[in-house]
């Protein structure tokens, strides 16, 4: 987000309209996929990839997916994922409300961030195969996706703030930027 | 003729009626996600003890009030229920032995209960918002504390058959501190003291003239206030921001940078007594809770020269053991104390010449958040807030056993999901590294306290600031806080603030920056018993200089074990019942309950927060003329107060909204917090940025460019954040200090552009950025009538 959006979006919310409650029991089935908007521009489906498992604040580990809907997709959507990783049991959660946006003729979510159990640091993840399904539903419109991909990590760094501090950086640790 | 006039006059006046406030709808519904049906619950709070009955009250929820107290016989264990006002609070025996006043907050009378008779017997009219009570000695007077009023009325009593008039009324009173609430007459009536739990202080106030004599600054909620010869007791917390010794906004007033405490962030937060002189008002002695336990950068000790560790309490004044210390009574010879963030109760006892405290054990109380501590004949009885029982204990603290008084008909507490998350919330201390934080240090009673905190979210660790925000209508606020980043399941690093995962030893990513070994947890290497953590790493880098005593603050080799463990020791189980906390398989459905590891805690904190809103029901009457101004005006697009703060939340950045794209964020309308070199103080740290994609910051590069390749913070003082829209409803119950950094002192300073003619001597107008004003809706144009106008509307909301 750029800070020219900023003052857009209480505007545009008085225009969309609303995509209803989770409750609808009477559901209409929409195709849907998971997939990644890389830094070059192009679409990555993540079923079968790699996803770089995230080390940041405070030590949290996430990845971050998106979710890919055909041209007639919703605006919104309550999503809920479910994650599993090697013989783990599965974990999961619901983000509300992702917006969705039209991009070469699909649409395609906002970012949707899975959080991964940080107790033990990132490392046993690494190489592991995550299998990731989610449900969308939007109103009375609903859809399911599912995707199996292979963290990596390619970069080690953790992501803190504006500079990455990294295992090997042996300064990193003895810089004190508390602004005292 | 006569009766004609009689006729005439009697119709002049409206005979009183009793009123009630009705609770707001509860948004969050049967629709909702995590919904489920909830026990209904009395919440025992406060005791009267007349003879070998004990009264107390049973407020409710602001959800679902109560409209009973319950009775035990002390003889017998027997427990009977008396009908009175609704969410009864407050509760005083008369001196007379013979009548209990009780304080209903929600309607507009008190009650009287005849002892004798067991019923009540005579409602005295009253403001709403009545909340806690004090005869003088003699019982002619009766002191009223009063939220809505923020003010303590003095009635003037006398009895009348088998009854009370009240034959003078000073009210509202004499002003105090925001939302009072406990209140403590002195041994020969001539002092009162009035604790105000959002307004961080004590006021001491001649009886005899009504005129307050001290101000007492605590810097910290003013929890409960007790008389003992000379001395004045107050139960309170740490009066520090969280903030650097000397860096950041100057938050303790003394003329430098910073609050004066070398703790920060929620290493800072502390449990204290505090013992001041009756007669000068002057402090006598602090007494702390502090400790030496962290293995992360928050946690300073009295030996770290090189990080202030001077500037901490004397160690001798470590003597505070639990939890929130929360109310006060002076029994059996001691002064007595119950935690209700820990489920503790400590004695004290106490030096009549210079009111040095020295401790008793800390000792358990029983039940799930405690709350009333008062004596009786032979003991002690002890009110458990969220257990719904009484504890009756020894007189030497011993626990004896529990009496239920509250609605157990929905199973001993917990017993759902949110009801976790309940007990979560105002029993934190186990749940921290310290066993000494809470939720409700901050959040009393839902609300918040008129402090602004250093929060780990800022970009300038220990420096910026935040506001408390309320937890009263939480799903107003969702998703939550002012960046409108976080949602009821992923608050994570305000939870990781009460157990820094670094100081457990499998989990430390700092003392492991590879990962731990294998097997760590089952099986922990000797590192996690002998090695100092290395440091901490989330923006703010820092290492101790020298090296850590070697005890880690926990047993338990991850974080996750910590919190099973403390749950289970709590309530006997360490998973979700599964009726509001489940993990949910989107493809078939299947549904299974969820470990109450730290994340299955924070949802069950969430799904709290959500399904008891406990709004306050708004007191104040919307049918009146400058009501009805003052929303013409609110609603007028001239102001435009209306676009971004609609009905029925008043809020664009909420859920409750219609669900329409949400989180919604905007620029600052007001001027940020800046350093003295234009910094910006607000901004966020770039890993709570990327944690949380909904949150908005201008990205250097682009305000910059190239030169931040070299210097990160090269644009520290152009760079801006985005903020949520703060839903107003229920503003009228909020501290005074108000938007994102809590400089604005109630709703005029938030409203008036600079120099505004509505501004009373001495305040200032914040509807402005960088001297541009009206950024915040147009309001210069408006008189000052209207402007009261405007706030009186914003007060019914």
């Amino acid at each position: 987000m750029r800070s020219s959006d900023f003052l857009v979006l209480p505007l545009l919310a008085l225009l969309l309209g609303c995509p209803g409650t989770d409750d609808d029991d009477d559901t209409t089935p929409f195709d849907c996929s998971l997939g990644v908007w890389n830094e070059d521009g192009s679409w990555e489906d993540l079923d079968g990839a790699d996803v770089e498992l995230i080390f940041g604040f405070q030590g949290f580990l996430w990845i971050s997916v998106q979710v890919e809907a055909d041209a007639g997709g919703p605006d919104f959507a309550n999503i809920l994922f479910s994650a599993e990783v090697g013989d783990d049991d599965p974990f999961g959660g619901s983000v509300p409300n992702v917006p969705f946006t039209a991009q070469d003729g699909a649409r395609r979510s906002d970012e949707v961030q899975v959080r991964l159990d940080n107790d033990e640091g990132p490392e046993p993840f690494i190489g592991e195969t995550l299998h990731l399904a989610i449900r969308g539903r939007a109103g009375a419109r609903e859809c399911t996706a599912e995707a199996d991909m292979t963290l990596r990590d390619d970069d080690p760094c953790l992501h803190t703030d504006d500079e990455p501090v990294c295992p090997d950086d042996d300064d990193s640790a003895d810089d004190d930027d508390s602004g005292r | 003729m006569r009766w004609i006039l009689l006729l005439l006059l009697a119709g002049c006046s409206t005979p009183w009626q009793a009123e009630h406030l009705e609770p707001y709808p509860n948004p969050f519904g049967p629709a909702d996600v995590g919904w489920a049906p909830q026990p209904n619950r009395d919440n025992p709070q406060e005791i009267a003890v007349v003879g070998h009955r004990a009264f107390v009250t049973l407020p409710g929820s602001p959800d679902e009030p109560g409209s009973q107290i319950a009775v035990i016989n002390l003889n017998t264990g027997g427990v009977s229920r008396i009908g009175v006002g609704r969410s009864p609070t407050g509760i005083a025996a008369h001196p007379n032995g013979r009548f209990v006043f009780v304080a209903n907050r929600f309607s507009n009378y008190i009650s009287v209960v005849d002892v004798g008779l067991q019923t009540e017997i005579q409602r005295l009219p009253s403001d709403f918002y009545a909340t806690e009570l004090a005869f003088s000695p003699d019982g002619r007077e009766l002191w009223i504390t009063n939220r809505w009023r923020d003010a303590v009325a003095v009635w003037q009593l006398r009895e009348v058959g088998r009854g009370f008039e009240v034959t003078d009324r000073f009210e509202p009173g004499v002003p105090v501190g925001t939302n009072p609430r406990d209140l403590a007459m002195s041994e020969h009536g001539t002092t009162v003291a009035v604790a105000s739990i959002t307004g961080l202080t004590v006021s001491v106030i001649d009886r005899a003239s009504r005129t307050e004599l001290h101000r007492l600054d605590l810097g910290a909620p003013a929890n409960d206030v007790l008389f003992v010869g000379e001395h004045l007791i107050v139960a309170t917390t740490s009066a520090s921001t969280h903030h650097h010794a000397f860096a950041g906004p100057d938050t303790d007033g003394d003329g430098r940078p910073g609050d004066g405490t070398p703790n920060i962030n929620f290493a800072d937060l502390q449990n204290e007594l505090a013992v001041y002189n009756l007669a000068t008002g002057e402090l006598l002695h602090r007494y702390t809770s502090d400790t030496i336990c962290c293995r992360d950068y928050r946690d300073v000790d009295p030996g770290d020269a090189a990080r202030l560790g001077e500037l901490l309490p004397p160690e001798d004044t470590w003597i505070v053991g639990g939890s929130l210390p929360e109310q006060l009574t002076w029994a059996h010879g001691r002064i007595w104390l119950s935690y209700s963030a820990s489920n503790e109760l400590q004695s004290f006892t106490i030096d009549p010449e210079d009111g040095a405290l020295s401790p008793g054990p800390v000792l358990d109380s029983g039940g799930h958040n405690p709350h009333a501590i008062v004596g009786t004949e032979d003991g002690l009885l002890v009110t458990h807030r969220l257990g719904e029982t009484v504890g009756v204990f020894d007189s030497a603290g011993a626990f004896d056993r529990s009496i239920p008084v509250g609605d157990l008909s929905g199973g001993a507490f917990p017993a759902t999901d949110a009801e976790i998350g309940e007990l979560f919330n105002f029993v934190t201390a186990p749940f921290t590294v310290d066993g000494d934080g809470s939720c409700t240090h901050c959040h009393r009673e839902g609300g918040n306290i008129d402090k602004a905190f250093s929060m780990p979210l800022t970009r300038r660790v220990g420096v910026g600031l935040r506001q408390t925000m309320a937890y009263r209508g939480a799903a107003d606020s969702r998703p939550w806080f002012f960046e409108s980043g976080m949602d009821e399941t992923n608050f994570v690093p305000v939870m990781n603030e009460l157990s820094r995962i670094e100081n457990f030893c499998c989990s430390d990513y700092t003392l492991w920056p590879s990962g731990p070994p294998a097997g760590c947890s089952e099986n922990p290497p000797p590192e996690c018993f002998d090695e100092a953590n290395p440091g901490s790493i989330d923006g703010a880098v820092a290492t101790r200089p020298y090296e850590f005593a070697p005890d880690r603050p926990t047993l338990e080799p991850t974080r996750d074990a910590f919190y099973e463990a403390r749950i289970e020791s709590l309530i006997g189980r360490s998973e979700s019942y599964g009726d509001g906390l489940f993990w949910e398989d989107p493809v078939t459905g299947t549904k299974r309950a969820l470990d109450l590891d730290f994340d299955g805690i924070t949802r069950a904190l969430g799904l709290f927060l959500l399904q008891e809103p406990n709004l306050l029901p708004n007191p104040n009457e919307a049918d009146r003329g400058s009501v009805r101004r003052g929303e013409a005006i609110f609603n007028s697009g001239a102001t435009g107060c209306v676009a971004c703060h609609p009905a029925p939340s008043f809020s664009l950045s909420t859920t409750t909204r219609g669900d329409a794209g949400l989180p919604l964020v905007m620029r600052p309308v007001v001027t940020p917090l800046r350093a003295e070199d234009g910094t910006n103080l607000d901004l966020f740290a770039q890993g709570f940025v990327d944690l949380f994609p909904a949150v908005e910051q201008d990205d250097c590069e682009d305000v910059c460019g190239a030169d931040c390749e070299d210097n990160p913070s090269v644009c520290d003082d152009l760079r801006d954040v985005a903020f949520g829209v703060t839903p107003l409803r229920g503003i009228w119950d909020r501290a005074d200090g108000m938007l994102h950094h809590g400089r604005a002192r109630g709703l005029r300073e938030v409203l008036c552009t600079p120099g505004h003619p509505a501004l009373l001597p001495g305040e200032v107008g914040f509807n402005e950025v960088d001297g541009i004003p009206d950024s915040h809706g147009g309001t210069s144009h408006l008189s000052p009538a209207e402007i009261d106008d405007l706030i009186a509307f914003l007060e019914t909301l």
